[in-house]
Formats: structure tokens, C-alpha cells, sequence
């Protein structure tokens, strides 16, 4: 009796055993809609082992790894691309940092979850706009949750304090 | 922008052979018994299937298998609705006399009992109060109602019904990658059958902790501890030896979750289980493993320090699900 069980149970799931990531931003996207045609510089990152240290000392926030993928622009700011959690893989996202640490923008790039894409809304996203390191953001506090959307919430608000204070550790010194 | 064109490969390398760790998620099912605080979000359904084989019953042969299909749905970000169906597949032969009533059962079935049985259902409800992501910790209120017309043990005919209140506890650490849940549950039985009329007060803690050690896979470490407290009422043996003027057992002091005469009586019998888990998780669906061994036991029918009336020398399962 187990068998006819199993075997049905496989035809209802084979077909949607596959699922495709949703994409909202390539790399040139993103970079047009932060910093539209401003010029800039692509300046490879590696943090050694102090930054990793004073940075997840001043955010109190995890850093997953110490490349950092940033363009540096003729004003002074920088742009981006790195991944905070989602619920089961990383979300990818777009930061633009102005010449003086702030959040210029944010873009969602790639969103892999079934549930919870609300994050990559503009409006959710403008709470950002202007944060530095001045407080350090929370949910609920600082930022409005997304109901039903609870963890991407809080892992890009997390990432917005890690990228703030990675300026302020680092690349405000480059 | 040929900066930027230069670099792009150098973005996809860096990306994907960076220590990439992804959050675990307790509203599916991470373990084979504890749950997360995690409720569905409004609108969205999910489908669940899940087979938990119970083997041994330190003699003879004995395997049994829990099977239920379930749906569950959102009614709010905060309340889910679930309902699953509960199928029973037994096979046994050989348990010794004593371990009732799986042994009777077999002798009157001429010595094995094989059977696949559509056993009952039940409808749930999980209301999320704090969320792990945000507050201190997590925490959930379930309740839910059963009714099965077949015994678990053995496969007999039933009216039970049962009322269950689940405390549902999960603090994260590690950015949500390391995952402890705490699951202390309450079930009310009420069984009638063969002239007999159970009460039961069934109580269990699950307590279990998760790592995702890497995008999508989770492995888990599981405890379960279920005891019951059962009341036996035969009012046909009223008066005799062994039940008293209302048909209870005499010498044993009884359970009742009557609103006006709650009382938890003694302790029937116990099992505490323990053993791994793996998940792995797509964007849609999910899958989980997982075996607990019986490491101690006692009352009811018992040997070598492990009871082996409700209780079996390991449990064997798995669920799958799909979001839609």
C-alpha cells in the first residue's frame, strides 16, 4: 500500500521540482537605476582579518565573506553588490553608498524565495535612503516590517548596517 | 561601464564561492516531530506529506506506518489552518504475550496482522505571537482537533477524539543559520471502545536544533519525551477485583480533563527518543529525514529500561512539501 502512495505522491511533485530564481536587476540594471551614467571604478576588496573584526564589531552583524564587490565613482561614492540571508538561499542586492557613508538606494536584485519579495519594493526600500551610521537600524525601530516577510526584513536591514560601517571601517579610507 | 563588464566575472566567481550560509525556516518541517514558531503567510497554501515509520517493539516483528497528507493555509501573516488526513499501515507478528494490545490483536488475527487503514483526521490552528527574527525569541500557540475510528497500537476499531494545545518556543542564533525550538504538548484523549472508555492526558516535549551548514541543507539533532497518563473505565467490571463501583481501575490514580474535575493521575507509561535530521530546501518545495532512536523507557510494557507498548525501538521518517 506504501508503493501506490509513493509513486503518486512523485507525479504530483516531479512536474514542480524545478523552480526558477527571480531576477529583477542584472549587474548593468542595477548600477543604471542607483547611479544612472556616473562614472566609475571597479577597486577589488579583500578585508584582512582586523576589518572583518572591527567591522562586525561596530555593526554587530556577521560578515559572510571578505571580498567585496565595489566600483567607486567619480563623486566619491560607491556601488555595491553583495547577498544577505534569505529564508533558504542569499538574496543579491545592489547598494549605492553617497561620498559621505550614506545610503544613496538599494535594488533587490535576486529574489529566491517562494514568499516575501515585497522587500524589493521601492517604497520599502526608501526607508534606507540617507541611513548611516548614526543609529543602528532595527526592525520595527528604525525600519518597517513586511508582515509575512519578517526574515528578509531583517537580514537586508542587517545588511544595510554592515554596509554602512564597512564604509566607515574601510572604504571611506580607499 | 567596461569596469564594470571586467569585473562582472570576478562578481560571479566571488558570489558563488563565497561562504554563502542560507536562514532556516521552521514553518516547514525541519525535524520529524518538533515544529518552528513560523506561520504561512496570508493567502498561501502549503502541502505537506509525511511517513513516519515506527519499528520493533522488542520482540517479534512490528512495523507500523503513519502516513498523513496535509494542507496548510494562511488565514492571516499570524493564523494558519491546517488539515491532514491520517492513514495507518500495520504489520506484526511474533510480539510476545503481555505487550497488549498488539499481541492480542495478532492471535486474533491467526499470529500476524497486516493492514492499511484510513485511521481519522485532523484539523489544526498555529497563532504566532512573537517572531524569532525580530523579537527575543519566537513563540506560537497551536490547537488542534483529531478524530480517529483505528487504534495506533493495533489497528482496532475506535471513536476517539482529541483536543491538543502545542506551545511552540524558537530562538535563532548565528543570523537565523542555527535554529533551537522547544515544542511542550498537550493532547486530550477520550477513546471508546470494546465496551471501554479511555481518558487519556498525553504529554510530550520535543526539543531539537537545526545548523544550515549550507545553502538549502539543514542537519538537526532531535529529542521527543511522550508519557501518558491513562484512565481505564469498564463499566461492565463495575465492582469486581479489579475496577471499582464506577468501573475504574482500582490502585491507580485516574486522569480526567473534565472542566470541572481536571486532574492529571498517574503515569501509564514513557519513551524519550533521540537521533538525527536532515533537510534540504528548494524555492517551492522541501524535503526532511530523519531517525530517532528509543534510548530509555519505562511502565506499561517495558524491557531492558525501554517501554514497548506505545513506544518502538526507533522511528524511521520523512515529509516532504510544496508551497503554492
Amino acid at each position: 500500500m506504501i508503493k501506490p502512495i509513493m509513486i503518486v505522491l512523485g507525479l504530483v511533485l516531479a512536474p514542480v521540482m524545478s523552480a526558477n530564481a527571480d531576477v529583477f536587476f542584472t549587474l548593468e540594471e542595477a548600477r543604471t537605476a542607483l547611479w544612472k551614467n556616473t562614472p566609475m571604478q571597479a577597486v577589488p576588496i579583500t578585508l584582512t582579518e582586523a576589518q572583518v573584526d572591527a567591522i562586525e564589531e561596530a555593526s554587530d552583524i556577521r560578515v559572510l565573506t571578505n571580498k567585496i564587490n565595489a566600483w567607486k565613482t567619480e563623486t566619491g561614492g560607491w556601488f555595491i553588490v553583495d547577498q544577505v540571508i534569505g529564508k533558504h538561499e542569499m538574496i543579491d542586492m545592489a547598494v549605492a553608498l553617497n561620498a559621505d557613508g550614506t545610503i544613496k538606494g538599494l535594488e533587490v536584485m535576486k529574489y529566491v524565495e517562494s514568499y516575501g519579495d515585497e522587500v524589493k519594493h521601492p517604497k520599502w526600500l526608501a526607508q534606507f535612503h540617507g541611513r548611516g551610521i548614526e543609529n543602528h537600524l532595527k526592525l520595527d525601530q528604525h525600519i518597517d516590517n513586511i508582515s509575512g516577510a519578517t526574515l528578509s526584513c531583517r537580514h537586508i536591514t542587517d545588511g544595510v548596517n554592515r554596509w554602512t560601517h564597512t564604509w566607515d571601517q574601510v572604504l571611506r579610507h580607499l | 561601464m567596461s569596469n564594470i563588464k571586467k569585473s562582472s566575472s570576478l562578481l560571479g566567481s566571488a558570489l558563488a564561492l563565497s561562504l554563502m550560509s542560507g536562514a532556516a525556516f521552521a514553518g516547514e518541517n525541519q525535524w520529524l516531530y518538533a515544529k518552528g514558531t513560523d506561520t504561512r503567510p496570508e493567502g498561501s497554501f502549503e502541502f505537506k506529506f509525511s511517513d513516519i515509520m515506527r519499528e520493533g517493539k522488542g520482540t517479534g516483528n512490528y512495523t507500523f506506518h503513519d502516513i498523513r497528507p496535509e494542507i496548510e493555509y494562511g488565514i492571516t501573516d499570524s493564523l494558519s489552518i491546517s488539515a491532514e488526513l491520517v492513514f495507518f499501515d500495520h504489520s506484526f507478528s511474533g510480539v510476545e504475550a503481555g505487550n497488549d494490545p498488539v499481541h492480542e490483536t495478532q492471535e486474533d488475527h491467526g499470529g500476524k496482522f497486516d493492514e492499511f487503514q484510513f485511521a481519522g483526521y485532523e484539523i489544526g490552528l498555529k497563532y504566532n505571537i512573537l517572531s524569532p527574527y525580530k523579537d527575543m525569541f519566537g513563540l506560537s500557540l497551536g490547537l488542534a482537533y483529531e478524530h480517529r475510528d483505528h487504534y495506533r497500537l493495533d489497528g482496532a476499531d475506535i471513536d476517539q477524539d482529541s483536543i491538543t494545545t502545542t506551545i511552540y518556543l524558537q530562538k535563532d542564533f548565528l543570523d537565523d543559520t542555527l535554529v533551537f525550538v522547544l515544542n511542550p504538548k498537550a493532547e486530550f484523549e477520550r477513546r471508546k471502545g470494546g465496551g471501554v472508555l479511555e481518558e487519556e492526558i498525553s504529554l510530550e516535549l520535543m526539543a531539537a536544533v537545526s545548523y544550515r551548514f549550507m545553502p538549502k541543507w539543514t542537519v538537526g539533532l532531535e529529542y521527543r519525551l511522550q508519557e501518558d497518563h491513562l484512565s481505564v473505565q469498564e463499566r461492565a467490571e463495575a465492582g469486581t477485583a479489579d475496577f471499582d463501583e464506577h468501573g475504574f481501575e482500582r490502585g491507580v490514580k485516574r486522569s480526567s480533563f473534565d472542566l470541572t474535575d481536571f486532574r492529571l493521575g498517574d503515569r501509564f507509561q514513557a519513551g524519550q527518543y533521540f537521533g538525527p535530521t536532515i533537510h534540504y530546501a528548494e524555492q517551492r518545495w522541501w524535503a526532511t529525514a530523519g531517525v530517532l532512536w528509543q534510548f530509555q523507557g519505562g511502565g506499561g510494557y517495558s524491557k531492558g529500561g525501554k517501554n514497548y507498548d506505545e513506544h518502538e525501538k526507533y522511528h524511521a521518517g520523512f515529509s516532504l512539501g510544496y508551497e503554492f
